[in-house]
């Protein structure tokens, strides 16, 4: 077993990033905020990948790759594999982490405050505002996956999909 | 000022209720008097509107605490009332009870203020309100969608204090 | 601070339905513990705790409860790679460096990242420490070196330095998992690289009234040879009563 911190340490370090990037360098220009959390990923996936591939084989194919991520590299991260894998077989995969660390704390009430809102709106407009502060958080562990593949000499366009919490998918398109 | 100005309370104390029925409402206090928190189970009667009653509660709390500190026969630090102390300096107090209610109290070191109102007859709720403290740190403080100091409105979190309160006896 | 009052006392009772076993955890409630950590699963939360101590143990006169050893909360805690932690870290100094330019400004962003990281994380280091009062700036320094560097990094660090008031002090490190696999090079001149632990120090001391002024006095990526972090209490601010009498 390597060194461990604990886990609070690496969630806060997120919150604090994602929320210095979004609230306060790029407040108005979420897409801005968006890259350059994504990119954080992207540098850690890509070195955490150089990392845990050192002393293996290269991969014979993309699913290879794929199933890597899938089983020792999310283990490495999350303790646990992703649950679930689909393909279309034309270079779409889909992992699905059934309980995704990083949301599990996530939640809103959606009772309404006292706006002038009617409540269905105030309802929405939280849960809308809730929905996007998670996808922003979404852009890093993408990053991630993204920089890990590309290692791996596969470049790729990661997203994610939260349909469905607190499982979460993530989309990865090869790029021919 | 008419603080429970209503008349409609009675006098005789309440039958003592079903185990999992005995609170009747938290307060959660920062250390800038914000109400992070009020939810309420069993509260008949209410004479006061939402601001006031917070306000009178955090005054009361510290109010009760300068005085508990001031008549402290074992401690030398002599203060004046109303002079304003360090959370968790002097001596604290963690519950008072009248014949209709129990008011029990927690302040940590970060000013955090747990206030759990429950039935008279309530036993010593120390360790859960150090319960709750945590579930408020689990669910709360590492939501990444909380901002300190903001008051709480999360699922996750209302849902695990309900069913724990519930549990109390 | 020292051994636990009773270490027999100290164990991890493990999974506990909370929604389907109600009465279980009626029967907890003979004990003082700390969650270590919260899964859901389906409809039901599983808390995973460690009994601080039995209620027998602290009824009667109630003496304080000596805080936790910082090895036994870390032992319980939640924990990562810390690879994952550290990489993530240096990306986003690399990511500061580049948006930011000025090294100056990465510096002052890191300590302000780090003081918003402090407010919050004091609760979880008050709630798992058992820490009931920080009044004392020595006692809060030692239990910070000892309980709260190991609670969440892992390491422990010193407290020495300390001047002839009692009002300043330094934490030493050796071992900083910050700092695993980086080396800085010659453009970052001026960068103090863990400058978000000061802001740590200072966010979570200035939430139990301490303001303090945190200064690097040692670094290993400078050539030291160990990290040295002056903390020096501007004043203890007490609690005011928080509003207006007319409001």
């Amino acid at each position: 077993m390597g060194r461990e911190v604990s886990e609070s340490c690496v969630e806060s370090l997120l919150t604090e990033m994602v929320s210095s990037y979004c609230n306060q360098f790029y407040a108005n220009k979420p897409e801005l905020a968006a890259r350059r959390i994504e990119a954080i990923g992207y540098d850690v996936g890509h070195r955490l990948s150089e990392r845990y591939t050192m002393e293996r084989p290269r991969f014979s194919d993309h699913l290879e790759a794929i199933k890597f991520i899938c089983k020792d590299f999310w283990s490495e991260l999350f303790k646990k594999q992703i649950d679930n894998l689909k393909t279309n077989h034309r270079g779409t995969f889909v992992l699905q982490d059934n309980r995704f660390r990083w949301l599990s704390r996530m939640s809103i009430d959606p009772s309404p405050e006292n706006t002038g809102l009617s409540q269905d709106s105030s309802v929405a407009l939280a849960e809308n505002k809730a929905t996007q502060a998670t996808n922003m958080y979404l852009y890093f562990p993408c990053g991630i996956i993204r920089g890990a593949l590309s290692n791996l000499g596969i470049p790729c366009a990661v997203s994610a999909d939260i349909s469905n919490l607190p499982a979460c998918s993530f989309v990865v398109r090869i790029k021919a | 000022m008419q603080f429970f100005g209503g008349s409609e309370i009675s006098p005789s104390l309440p039958a003592s209720t079903a185990a999992g029925n005995n609170a009747h409402m938290i307060y959660v206090f920062n250390r800038n008097g914000v109400c992070l928190l009020y939810r309420e189970w069993n509260r008949p009667v209410r004479t006061l509107n939402a601001q006031q009653d917070h306000k009178l509660m955090f005054g009361l709390l510290f109010s009760l605490k300068s005085l508990t500190t001031k008549m402290d026969p074992t401690s030398l630090e002599k203060r004046n009332l109303g002079v304003p102390q360090l959370p968790g300096q002097g001596c604290s107090f963690h519950s008072f009870h009248t014949n209709t209610y129990k008011l029990s109290f927690m302040e940590t070191p970060s000013g955090i203020k747990i206030i759990l109102v429950t039935h008279p007859r309530t036993g010593d709720l120390r360790d859960p309100l150090k319960y709750i403290y945590n579930l408020y740190v689990e669910y709360v403080v590492k939501n990444p969608l909380y901002t300190p100091g903001t008051p709480i409105r999360f699922e996750l979190f209302n849902t695990a204090l309900d069913q724990y309160v519930r549990s109390l006896s | 601070m020292g051994p636990e009052r009773n270490p027999k006392t100290t164990r991890l009772l493990g999974l506990f339905w909370i929604t389907r076993n109600p009465r279980l955890l009626r029967a907890g409630l003979g004990h003082n513990y700390a969650i270590q950590s919260i899964e859901q699963r389906g409809s039901s939360q599983i808390f995973n705790f460690t009994v601080l101590s039995s209620r027998k143990q602290i009824k009667g006169s109630m003496p304080p409860v000596a805080p936790r050893s910082g090895d036994a909360i870390f032992a319980n805690v939640e924990r990562v790679n810390a690879e994952l932690f550290t990489l993530t870290y240096g990306a986003i100094v690399r990511q500061l460096l580049t948006d930011l330019e000025e090294v100056e400004e990465v510096n002052k962003q890191l300590d302000q990242m780090g003081y918003n990281i402090g407010i919050r994380l004091v609760d979880e280091f008050l709630a798992k420490s058992n820490v009931s009062r920080c009044v004392d700036f020595k006692e809060t320094a030692d239990v910070i070196a000892k309980v709260g560097f190991k609670m969440f990094l892992g390491v422990t660090a010193s407290v020495t330095n300390w001047d002839a008031d009692g009002t300043s002090c330094s934490f030493v490190l050796e071992d900083n998992p910050l700092v695993d696999f980086v080396e800085l090079p010659d453009t970052c001149q001026g960068l103090y690289y863990c400058n978000i632990l000061s802001g740590v120090i200072r966010g979570a001391l200035e939430m139990v009234s301490m303001k303090t002024e945190v200064t690097w006095v040692r670094d290993m990526l400078r050539g030291d040879d160990a990290f040295e972090l002056q903390v020096k209490l501007l004043k203890q601010v007490p609690e005011e009563y928080p509003y207006k009498d007319d409001e």
